[in-house]
């Protein structure tokens, strides 16, 4: 059987796992971009609260229930879902990391990720629809993102235990500095390559598998 | 005695079961926002400013939430909860902490709750955590602390996922950063007695209380964790002073 891939989709993304169709139709081996909890077809968790590294739990969870992890697996996370894949590639759980816009926003002091957390915690507290019981897809309270971790030691220290190759896709939408994009993949303590993907306003699965054809990670079109 | 005759009234609050977003077993999300939302909640209805009072974790929770919330509240008082030791929020190895992490939450997922014969057993096995905390209040704790597991044996109500935490940027400068942002008086009581879970050396305790802006801390002689019960009267008469002031 060929490596698998798991895709984690962007935590908010109204379209969830269906925005990655494209990617996981050119993938040559078992593939899928399950819906995160309180995202499309999965309803929010019990107790309708969320924090960054669950999306690594409940991905994997879907990949194992699918039968896609015994051969190894190629892991992709989006944008704040790359902090869950980085998590299972530390924890030994991938072959393979893609980042896509994953690899974080500017850093920020500690005294800004405190401010931060509680910025967070008081714009929940102040939207109803947040802290009342989930009402739908996608879940009023994913409106208000995550409490900060974009703490440059915190995050160095984890990306210099992942020793697995890194793909890092950039496409326009990354909040990424571009002038420091360089030195975040020199942090990873395997092999690291840098692509660019176009954003054309849709699903970026198309520009992203571009992208990793350029880089060998897939086959050439009609080569799958 | 502490006069909690009107206007003042006290509340005692189980947490995680005031909240709208009830947190439940099973869920791997961090309970922490949930928690803190629960008790300003509590606040807000109660009618703010409310002192707050917590122990060990509690501890840390209401200082969460006067630096999160100070509005919603007047003061607040911390029976040995400014957290654990720098060293101990130290992340060593970040790949073996993640592949930890991640069997743990896979484990509290799938592995049911142990569950015990007697609330005597229970008890038991508290007190030998908690060696410093008499067995009376250990089974207190037990009787008022387990509930009916699958299997018909009894089972500790606090969720596993409390031990499982959430990776993240926490460490020592995170708590005093904290500290720093919370901008209404706050009492600190600790025990001089070496204890289960009383872990802070009075150095790191003492580098956290300076981050305050406003603290008075006092050590609390022939007690361990459980300051307030152990020495009951010392620390009511502290509060008393404490709400005077």
């Amino acid at each position: 059987m060929s490596t698998g891939l798991l895709v984690i989709h962007d935590i908010g993304d109204a379209h969830a796992g269906s925005s990655w169709r494209e990617l996981v139709d050119a993938w040559p081996g078992p593939a899928m971009a399950p819906d995160l909890p309180g995202h499309a077809e999965t309803p929010p968790p019990t107790g309708g609260a969320y924090a960054l590294p669950d999306a690594a739990v409940y991905a994997w969870r879907a990949a194992e229930e699918a039968g896609i992890t015994n051969e190894g697996v190629v892991v992709l996370g989006q944008a704040s879902a790359g902090f869950a894949a980085e998590l299972l590639a530390a924890g030994g759980r991938a072959s393979k990391l893609i980042l896509v816009d994953g690899l974080g926003p500017p850093w920020l002091t500690i005294e800004q990720i405190v401010a931060g957390q509680q910025r967070f915690m008081r714009e929940l507290f102040e939207d109803p629809a947040a802290l009342a019981p989930p009402a739908g897809v996608p879940d009023a309270r994913l409106a208000h993102d995550f409490a900060p971790i974009w703490e440059r030691e915190f995050i160095g220290s984890l990306r210099s235990s992942i020793t697995v190759p890194v793909l890092a896709v950039e496409t326009p939408d990354s909040p990424t500095p571009s002038v420091e994009r360089d030195d975040r993949l020199k942090e990873f303590a395997g092999p690291a390559d840098l692509f660019y993907a176009a954003s054309q306003g849709g699903p970026i699965a198309g520009g992203v598998a571009g992208a990793l054809r350029l880089a060998g990670w897939l086959p050439a079109a009609g080569q799958a | 005695m502490l006069d909690l005759s009107e206007p003042d009234r006290a509340t005692l609050l189980d947490l995680g079961r005031a909240t709208i977003r009830l947190w439940e077993w099973g869920d791997p999300a961090d309970p922490s926002v949930l928690m803190v939302h629960d008790v300003a909640q509590v606040c807000q209805h109660l009618g703010p400013p409310v002192t707050l009072i917590g122990h060990s974790f509690g501890g840390g929770l209401v200082l969460s939430v006067t630096s999160a919330f100070p509005e919603l509240v007047d003061s607040a008082v911390n029976l040995d909860g400014l957290g654990p030791p720098p060293e101990m929020m130290i992340v060593q190895d970040h790949a073996a902490s993640a592949a930890q992490w991640l069997n743990d939450a896979d484990r509290i997922d799938r592995e049911p709750a142990r569950e015990y014969a007697s609330l005597e057993e229970m008890a038991q096995k508290r007190k030998d955590i908690n060696t410093r905390l008499p067995y009376e209040w250990c089974l207190h704790l037990a009787t008022h602390g387990t509930k009916r597991g699958p299997n018909g044996g009894l089972t500790w109500k606090a969720d596993p996922h409390m031990r499982l935490g959430s990776p993240g940027p926490f460490n020592d400068a995170t708590l005093r950063a904290q500290y720093a942002r919370t901008p209404r008086p706050v009492m600190a009581l600790s025990g001089t007695e070496e204890d289960q879970w009383s872990f802070l050396q009075p150095e790191d305790r003492a580098r956290r209380l300076a981050a305050f802006p406003d603290v008075e801390h006092h050590p609390v002689a022939d007690a361990g964790h459980y300051i307030h019960v152990e020495q009951p009267d010392v620390t009511v008469a502290l509060l008393e002073r404490f709400l005077k002031r």
